[in-house]
């Protein structure tokens, strides 16, 4: 401890960054070379001379990076042909001959630097002391696809990608509002990760934007690869087990949270996108759930919460009542369990931990197999597990039962981060379920729930609206109204413009024979 | 930093230390389903269990399957002697590999001779041990109560479940009600009777299990056993006639048989010289399910004809178990119980010491109001 004190106090080492307070010089070749030293050893960063009527200029980019065609249209050639004089300014370069359509001009070499990686173009001209930057990013990448851990069945078919302008402006495609605020930053001391912090101005509470800036500010690091990294960093519980952040790869549950008042952080080069704060509840919503007939999904809501306990608990409850509590077990289903038994050399408590162990493996052992392969382990699993190891008697028939309903329990969660942690807790409570019969998994489950309440996401309860119970956004938790009925938005998020709707949406059309109708 | 140690290792001891003490596994308990208690000699109690075998009821994986090593049924019985039931258990449990576990046994059968001989004792261990269930149904047998263990109906797989569904269906007395009963004044305890049988007809030493007359009490002993039309009475009685069907003849060899569906008695009552004078009101209805003379029940006049054969024959039941459980001085009805909560200032001063002598002349009145709602088919009905 006193050395783990020792570590922390001692401040971290600035990053060391070779930046260079240079100003962009008239002379072409002067900067060239400054930046060749700079892009040392790079082989992929181009500088491109070329002289257009008797103007020496050159252009810098990074091979792959950009859209060559583009640069070729609107820049290069206009460049050529229609200089003119040798009366050039950057100003004129810019408004008269380059068409493309996103120019800037810096005169600083860092940010030529700069802009250079971020796949932009840089053009030096010689006796201008100023740089142009084009944007004309281009250079092959993933295009939209259908989100792979997110499929539905009704619903958009559109999911982020790894670019993160492509990802705005899904969002900006979803709500066309100029209050729809998108702040730029970049994290990360040699990625240079460009992240992009969404909210709707008047719907998220000023505060909650701020606090996630700050929280922002504070990360400092060399690199950001996924959003994965910056959750972690800006997360209220860092030793808690349950994600205090959702992350989808959808536009349209980003564009419904914001429209509820939270706040949408959009990382580049990664198709997850993080949304803060996030509840409980908010792990057991699929986006389908808006889409279809309402009166399915407060079914399907209800039996993914009946669900969560089987995947939580079944296990541990099963230990212990055939350990502990046989009086418990309907007289006949006893028997049977005994009489599957009564070959099996294993106490209940190892039987079922090694079915447990082994379906966690056959699930992880799938996941990251080639589709073709993956086959062959759902056969093995399948067989080996679920049919020889009864067979051969190692495991008993109503064992394996159990473990496949609480790995089908636990697939019924739609967002994998909760799975994994409700997955990983039910170990806990089988142990002691051994232990302590019924009595250490009701014990157990209730320091988990006690944590739960515990949490909190940006100022926000884990488990709101149902603690502290609040019956006006109940409406949207455990059941889903139907969207004529959700008149308001949730309380606790929205401060000011709480009406999500006119009031009395509920459709009636005229009856036949009525006059009009009523409004 | 030191107490976050302390504190550790001691929640780690409590752990280790205090978990898994009374932790049993499935196969080493021996699952008692039914339990038998004779009369034996000298004060001391024949006790019987009967426990299934896991390895021969042919669960999935399991690599028995198929009888066991005689042939039968796939369960066995275990027998001891002892002066309580626990010394009898332990007597029993000196020849078994898995520790007798009593939670899941669902009925009790005492012989008959045990029966006259009294069954508070027996009861109240029931009640006393917490392994064991009050809704566990009691039942009284003819005869040794091993044999009724030893019996292997077709239907289920040991003769246990077959006894308990038809208690269940039966008058459904457990051990709780049958305790309750006793310790009533002015009511005593009815519990249904079984024997063995054979599938067509009576045999003492056939395999399957018939139920169909209850034993009556008096006190913790068996006073008498009820013949076929007295078992009839009882049921109206204790309204457990739901839900079975009743024949009755309506002219000489043709019958007609009602599901009942709906069964209720009142009992009012009048002091007559000091004296209780009761009126009993049986309300029946029913479903026509058989209808052999082919009359048409729709004709006002036959409806009559046919519903008062019906309430005849159903107020003479009554009266027949009555009349039978009072030369006996037993109150099968309970009508000294009725008076002890409608007129306890009477019943404590002026019957309750001499209620049984009451009750060889009480004076008891039944009205049957019988009611066919419903009928199935028509049937095939004769052109007039």
């Amino acid at each position: 401890m006193k050395k783990l004190k020792r570590i922390r106090k001692s401040k971290p080492s600035p990053l060391t960054s070779d930046k260079t307070n240079k100003e962009v010089q008239a002379a072409l070749t002067e900067n060239i070379d400054v930046l060749k030293e700079l892009f040392k050893d790079c082989s992929d960063i181009v500088f491109r001379p070329f002289i257009a009527k008797r103007v020496k200029a050159c252009l810098i980019f990074v091979d792959g990076f950009i859209d060559t065609k583009s640069i070729e249209l609107h820049g290069l050639r206009q460049l050529i042909e229609e200089i003119d004089s040798e009366r050039i300014t950057a100003d004129t370069l810019k408004e008269r001959v380059i068409s493309i359509s996103s120019v800037s001009e810096t005169t600083k070499l860092d940010e030529v630097v700069s802009n250079v990686l971020k796949a932009n173009t840089v053009l030096l001209v010689d006796g201008v002391d100023k740089a142009l930057i084009f944007d004309a990013k281009g250079g092959q990448r993933r295009a939209v696809a259908e989100p792979q851990t997110e499929s539905t069945i009704r619903g958009p078919r559109e999911g982020f990608t790894e670019i993160i302008r492509v990802n705005t402006a899904l969002i900006r495609h979803k709500i066309r509002s100029n209050r729809l605020k998108i702040l730029s930053k970049d994290v990360g001391e040699e990625t240079q990760t460009g992240i992009a912090i969404l909210y709707v101005e008047g719907l998220a509470a000023p505060e909650l934007v701020k606090e996630v800036m700050s929280r922002l500010e504070r990360v400092k690091i060399d690199g950001i690869l996924e959003s994965g990294y910056i959750e972690e960093f800006i997360e209220d519980s860092p030793w808690s087990m349950f994600p205090q952040i959702q992350n989808t790869e959808r536009p349209d549950t980003v564009a419904a949270n914001l429209l509820e008042g939270r706040v949408a952080i959009v990382v580049d080069g990664t198709p997850f996108a993080l949304i803060m704060p996030a509840t409980f509840w908010q792990f057991f919503q699929a986006s389908e759930d808006y889409y279809g007939r309402y009166h399915i999904y407060i079914f399907l809501r209800l039996l993914r919460i009946l669900f969560v306990f089987i995947a939580l608990t079944l296990p541990g409850i099963y230990v212990a009542v055939t350990t502990f509590h046989q009086e418990m077990i309907p007289t006949t289903l006893l028997l049977t369990i005994a009489a599957s038994r009564e070959a099996i050399p294993f106490p209940m408590f190892v039987e079922t931990m090694i079915m447990e162990l082994s379906f966690e493996a056959l699930r992880e052992a799938g996941v990251r197999l080639p589709q073709v392969v993956g086959q062959a382990v759902g056969i093995l699993g399948a067989l080996v597990i679920g049919q020889a190891a009864v067979d051969a008697g190692i495991v008993s028939a109503p064992t394996v039962i159990i473990v496949s309903i609480t790995g089908i329990a636990s697939f019924t969660i739609p967002r994998f981060n909760m799975s994994i942690s409700i997955r990983m807790l039910r170990f806990p409570l089988m142990i002691l379920g051994a232990m302590f019969g019924l009595f250490g998994v009701i014990v157990g489950t209730l320091v988990i729930l006690t944590h739960l309440c515990k949490l909190r996401s940006y100022g926000i309860p884990y488990f709101w609206p149902l603690a502290p119970l609040s019956f006006k956004s109940l409406k949207d938790v455990i059941i889903r109204v139907p969207w004529w009925a959700m008149n308001r938005r949730p309380d606790r998020l929205v401060k000011e413009d709480k009406a999500r709707q006119a009031d009395h949406l509920m459709p009636s059309p005229p009856k036949v024979g009525e006059e009009g109708g009523s409004t | 930093m030191r107490k976050f140690h302390f504190l550790l290792i001691i929640v780690s001891l409590i752990l280790v230390l205090s978990g898994c003490w009374d932790r049993t596994e499935i196969n080493d308990l021996a699952y008692v389903v039914a339990t038998g208690v004779d009369k034996g000699q000298k004060q001391r109690y024949r006790f019987s269990v009967q426990v299934p075998l896991p390895s021969s009821l042919g669960g999935a994986g399991s690599s028995g399957g198929g009888g066991g090593t005689s042939g039968e049924g796939p369960f066995f019985v275990a027998r001891g002697t002892g002066r309580n039931l626990q010394e009898g258990m332990e007597d029993i449990q000196a020849r078994l590999s898995r520790e007798l576990y009593f939670a899941h046994r669902r009925v009790l059968i005492i012989g008959e001779e045990q029966a006259r001989a009294g069954i508070m004792e027996i009861l109240n261990s029931v009640f006393i041990q917490p392994q064991s269930r009050l809704s566990t149904f009691l039942i009284v047998s003819k005869g040794d109560a091993v044999k009724l263990l030893k019996a292997e109906p077709k239907m289920e797989q040991f003769s246990a479940e077959a006894i308990r569904e038809m208690a269940k269906t039966g008058s459904d007395q457990t051990v709780k009600d049958v305790m309750q009963d006793i310790d009533r004044p002015g009511q005593e305890a009815i519990v249904p009777l079984i024997e063995t049988t054979g599938t067509m007809k009576k045999d003492k030493n056939g395999k399957e299990v018939l139920m169909d007359s209850f034993a009556v009490f008096k006190g913790d002993k068996l006073s008498f056993i009820t013949n076929h039309r007295e078992s009839h009475g009882i049921l109206w009685l204790i309204e457990k006639m739901n839900k079975k069907d009743y024949s009755f003849s309506v002219s000489k060899d043709k019958e007609m048989t009602v599901r009942i569906i709906n069964q209720n008695v009142h009992r009012r009552f009048t002091t007559v010289n000091g004296r209780p004078k009761f009126d009993l009101s049986v309300r029946v209805t029913g479903t026509l399910l058989e209808n052999e003379p082919n009359l048409r029940i729709e004709d006002p006049k036959t409806y009559h004809f046919i519903i008062d054969k019906m309430e005849q024959k159903i107020k003479q039941d009554i009266q027949i178990i009555l009349k039978h459980s009072h030369s006996h001085g037993v109150d099968v009805n309970g009508f000294g119980w009725y008076l002890f909560k409608k007129q306890n200032q009477k019943w404590e001063n002026n019957w309750k010491n001499g209620w049984e002598d009451l009750l060889h002349n009480l004076k008891v009145n039944v009205k049957v109001d019988a009611d066919i709602q419903r009928t199935t088919n028509s049937g095939r009905i004769e052109k007039e």
